[in-house]
């Protein structure tokens, strides 16, 4: 079953460029991982930010259970749609369970008592429960990481996408992140993840897209194979 | 002669206190409001390009000429004359409100543009964002500016003499009139000065490293 849905979807930032995106299709299915592969500039990251609906000024249309996403509230959108930035972007002034706990608190208005327990739930699953108190700033970019994943998922994110999850990570935390991934994908979380690193790709690809100037130019799963053994 | 200048001179600090930090308190309200409607993320169309107007007017005058047009040229405008001191205070207020506009609209844009998305992606609404995550970060940005300024304008509230309020300069050119003591007087005049800008200093810092 197809959760978010993606139709004719074209994006231009400004006139007297090419579109960053255009005629695109997609579909991420539930519980499976999509992967959007292409360099740099090809369009990925412009398509996940249209998805996570940082990016609106787009044409076409992003359904999530057949309901267009930008015609969701910012709480319905957080409770379904969980977003890791390329640069984690968590609070620098938070403690790691603050980061956590308060958009619980502000947003699904949990009581502090609850949205602790949730965060250190989460924290714990992800083997970085020991660093609850320590400050945002302090940590390194795998642990930043795995913090977004768990701030996001707080939320009670049925979909994460994830932008470039690798550009910051060594080959160690690149190798805990597939395991992450493994992990999440058997606990029904649908992820979407846009990357260049091909070999990371090849090693949690299911299905996928290949972008290339702004438009997907394979879709089919064999091919992608194909292209990634070769 | 210090035994009896200091007291009158204590007397007119408080004066200077008192301007200078309804001055602040003013200022501080108006440069907050203009800074978040003039930043990047919450430019309003229309008031950003007065508030860039109003605060080019206010920097690009002395404060000397603002002073003088509250006190003489407003009151003839609106028909209600303004007492020596709510004229300085209303002076301070405009001036010092520009300055921190600028200050305000420096730090919020100073934040990266990641912590709004995080922010919008975890589903805050725009004065949660404000509160909880930007403000608190752009603050630690802005504080030393912010205590600059309210020194500079402690320091410049001695321009209020001139529409005759008697605060701490005032006081002491007073004195010196009647007693020839420049030295000790001006001194001490000028200690005084010292202390009240040093105190805020103090507190700011302490302020600082609280956050």
């Amino acid at each position: 079953m197809s959760f978010i849905t993606g139709k004719n979807i074209q994006l231009s930032y400004s006139d007297s460029e090419p579109p960053a995106l255009s005629d695109i299709n997609f579909e991420i299915p539930e519980g499976r991982v999509t992967l959007f592969m292409g360099k740099s500039g090809s369009g990925k990251t412009s398509l996940l930010r249209c998805i996570a609906n940082l990016v609106t000024n787009y044409t076409g249309d992003i359904l999530f259970h057949d309901k267009a996403i930008k015609s969701l509230s910012k709480v319905e959108r957080a409770k379904s749609i969980g977003f890791v930035a390329q640069h984690f972007n968590l609070f620098p002034h938070l403690s790691v369970l603050e980061n956590c706990a308060q958009p619980q608190k502000l947003v699904l208005k949990r009581s502090k008592n609850i949205a602790e327990k949730k965060a250190l739930e989460l924290l714990e699953s992800l083997g970085i429960a020991h660093l609850a108190n320590k400050s945002a700033h302090q940590l390194s970019g795998g642990q930043m990481q795995r913090v977004a994943i768990a701030r996001a998922l707080c939320m009670d994110a049925h979909a994460l996408l994830m932008d470039e999850p690798t550009s910051a990570l060594d080959p160690e935390s690149t190798a805990q992140l597939r395991e992450i991934i493994k992990t999440l994908l058997k606990q029904g979380v649908s992820i979407a993840i846009s990357t260049h690193d091909m070999s990371f790709a090849k090693s949690i690809f299911d299905r996928g897209y290949f972008l290339e100037s702004g438009q997907i130019v394979e879709d089919s799963k064999e091919r992608i194979q194909n292209y990634m053994q070769s | 002669m210090i035994e009896s200048a200091l007291p009158l001179l204590l007397k007119a600090a408080l004066i200077t206190i008192e301007a200078s930090a309804l001055g602040a308190v003013f200022g501080s309200v108006f440069g907050v409001l203009m800074g978040l409607a003039s930043c990047n993320r919450l430019k309003v169309p229309g008031i950003s390009q007065l508030i860039a107007a109003y605060v080019t007017i206010i920097r690009g005058t002395p404060m000397f000429i603002q002073l003088l047009f509250v006190y003489f040229a407003l009151p003839e405008i609106i028909g209600v004359d303004i007492a020596p001191l709510p004229a300085g205070v209303i002076a301070l207020s405009i001036n010092s409100a520009a300055y921190l506009s600028e200050i305000v609209r420096g730090g919020l844009n100073s934040i990266p543009s990641g912590q709004w998305e995080a922010c919008e992606t975890l589903g805050y609404s725009t004065s949660q964002a404000l509160i909880y995550i930007i403000l608190p970060q752009a603050l630690k940005t802005v504080l030393p500016a912010i205590t600059n300024e309210f020194s500079t304008l402690i320091k410049e509230s001695s321009i209020l003499m001139v529409i005759g309020v008697p605060e701490l300069v005032k006081t002491s050119r007073d004195i010196v009139a009647r007693e020839l003591k420049p030295i000790e007087i001006y001194a001490l005049t000028a200690l005084i000065y010292l202390i009240m800008t040093s105190t805020v200093a103090f507190f700011t810092k302490k302020l600082e490293q609280k956050i």
